[in-house]
């Protein structure tokens, strides 16, 4: 937008307050739109999956369901308890969904579409999505309401142990790709499944160099997208809400908007993960056709990348919804044994593959004699035989990783199949005394 | 443990394409089983009389004591019922009866029965007493005919009187 009106007013402050303020305004339209349909669209799912229909009475379809509740979301009681700290339980809120919305600002829509493009939004959204827990936190102890703080607890711990993996899994992607910038993945995966961007001369642009076809991409993005679940505190990780446990979690004591907006920030925060994963792992707008579609003409170009990251986003929220529809909840223990027995060791060893693959990628290639790369073993470069073809280098690159990444993610799943230290005579006494832990 | 996951995948997946059970209420309606206890109707004979002949022996019968009868005599120039009497008032107070079916059992002439309509909602306590203008079937819809939604199912009415008179 700011290139845009710079472009045809030429570049003043006053311009970009104005290509600012009308990406804001957008931004504050499309998410809780976004919110509405996701609600609904979550609601119709789950329902099918349980023989049921979902809200079909407001609109065509129950479309409208979602305005229905907002009434009543704005027409209900605002209710703060006596003895809450009341400014911490009124801003709680919108410390926890504000961060979400900074979210949307640094995300490419599509081609073209970023609200503010900026050369670090990895990091960005990976700084501005831990707010958000703070905002939980402020909930729990501001209602002075001990299901509150022991929900918000629960949600704190969650976060910040599963925000873990979920780094070290972006930082391999970012290892591998060189770069931070949401922008740059796109082009970065233009191409063909696992051979990228490197015959572009001899095929067209495919646009299916995902980085999901890779090794450490399928790693990185199963573990990135389990720990966006367990984040957005989507079903098999929903404990800080389980709503069969502990009344409502940290929303214990909200009621009328100030729950609307908690609820409105945990589902944009799905979305706005959904979509940085599609972005960095499932190809962005990369899709057959939409590279050419783009040279031809942009700007359908660029409502058709939009509508194709939509779509992706929109997929990945419905596994989430799919996943609701099927498993239930893990016990606290289990979800934080998940996070650091399993998905860390595995985020660690993808991380090593990334650099693997990078050096096999980097190794001597070009002028030796140039190259910062120039390493050589008692006088012979030990990956010379690849040559400069960075086909044959990605081929070997992704043998190589898909054999680490394999290995790892079967010798943990084994390692993981026990608690620790738990041999079959152990299980038999703990049977014998009742005390054995649950398959 | 990848094996389950897919297999509970599949099975939800599964269930989104099926059709769901759902009945959708007000506009669909599920037709109640023939021996349904709902709602009572005071019948006629098919000349058009009415069946009841005030004997209160519903009332009698009746466990909650819903029913009130208070009898009249019967002009002998227009005559409501065969016989000497009739109901002049017939109210049930549809918040205490528990449609058991008592009374019915206990009419010398079949004329309570209880039919098939079980939507009773009410806004205040007094709408709750169904007075004998509402329980009475009109002349024309007599005993003798099948209601609409027994005939859509081709099912036959509610058990036909034992006495003629």
């Amino acid at each position: 937008m700011l290139q845009f009106l710079e472009n045809i007013f030429g570049p003043s402050w006053i311009v970009s307050l104005i290509a600012f303020l009308i990406s804001t305004t957008v931004i504050l339209i499309v998410t809780p739109v976004t919110f509405m349909m996701m609600t609904w669209f979550e609601r119709r799912i789950v329902a099918r999956m349980q023989d049921r229909l979902g809200p079909n009475r407001v609109g065509p379809a129950g479309l409208l369901q979602a305005v229905a509740d907002g009434v009543k979301m704005f027409t209900k009681e605002n209710i703060t308890p006596r003895a809450a700290d009341k400014w911490v339980h009124l801003i709680a809120p919108l410390v926890a969904t504000g961060p979400v919305i900074f979210l949307f600002a640094v995300i490419p829509w599509g081609y073209g579409l970023s609200p503010v493009d900026i050369n670090v939004s990895v990091l960005f959204v990976i700084a501005v999505s831990s707010i958000s827990a703070v905002g939980l936190m402020m909930g729990g102890w501001g209602s002075n309401n001990k299901f509150a703080l022991l929900g918000a607890m629960r949600a704190v711990a969650q976060m910040v142990s599963y925000e873990i993996p979920a780094v070290i899994a972006l930082l391999s992607m970012v290892l591998f790709t060189g770069t931070m910038n949401l922008n740059k993945y796109t082009e970065l995966q233009g191409g063909l499944p696992i051979l990228g961007n490197t015959l572009k001369d001899v095929i067209p642009d495919l646009g299916l160099g995902w980085f999901v076809f890779t090794p450490i991409g399928l790693v990185g993005f199963m573990i990135f997208f389990i720990c966006i679940l367990s984040e957005g505190e989507r079903t098999p990780f929903d404990i800080p809400e389980a709503d069969s446990e502990i009344v409502a979690g940290y929303m214990t004591e909200y009621s009328g908007m100030k729950f609307a907006v908690f609820y409105m920030g945990q589902f944009l925060f799905n979305y706005a993960l959904s979509m940085v994963a599609s972005i960095i792992f499932l190809g962005g707008w990369n899709f057959p056709g939409i590279p050419q579609l783009i040279s031809i003409a942009p700007p359908i170009g660029a409502l058709a990348s939009a509508v194709v990251l939509g779509a992706k986003a929109w997929f990945l929220f419905f596994v989430m919804i799919w996943l609701r529809g099927a498993f239930p909840r893990l016990r606290m223990d289990q979800l934080m044994a998940f996070a650091w027995k399993f998905l860390l060791p595995l985020a660690l060893i993808n991380i090593l593959s990334a650099a693997l693959w990078l050096t096999i990628m980097l190794w001597c290639t070009g002028d030796c004699t140039q190259n910062p790369w120039v390493f050589t073993v008692g006088g012979i470069n030990p990956l010379g035989w690849l040559g400069n073809s960075p086909v044959l280098r990605q081929l070997v690159g992704f043998v190589l990783t898909a054999i680490i990444n394999a290995g790892a993610f079967f010798w943990l799943l084994n390692v993981n199949r026990r608690p620790a230290g738990e041999t079959p005579a152990d299980l038999a006494r703990d049977q014998a005394f009742g005390t054995a832990s649950l398959p | 443990m990848l094996g389950e996951i897919v297999k509970g995948l599949r099975t939800t997946f599964k269930y989104l394409f099926k059709k769901p059970v759902t009945v959708q209420y007000p506009e669909v309606k599920r037709p109640v089983r023939e021996r349904f206890r709902g709602r009572h109707e005071l019948k006629r004979f098919e000349n058009g009389m009415e069946r009841c002949i005030g004997c209160a022996l519903c009332a009698a019968a009746c466990p909650a004591d819903a029913i009130l009868v208070i009898p009249g005599e019967n002009d002998p120039a227009h005559p409501n019922s065969p016989g000497e009497r009739y109901a002049a008032t017939y109210e049930i107070n549809m918040l205490r009866c528990i449609f058991c079916g008592y009374c019915e059992d206990a009419c010398p002439t079949n004329a309570i029965v209880l039919e098939h309509q079980y939507e009773l909602a009410y806004y205040d306590r007094k709408s709750a007493i169904y007075t004998k203008e509402m329980l009475l079937v009109p002349p024309d819809k007599g005993h003798g005919e099948i209601p609409p939604i027994l005939q859509e199912l081709n099912r036959r009415p509610s058990p036909p009187a034992q006495i003629d008179l």
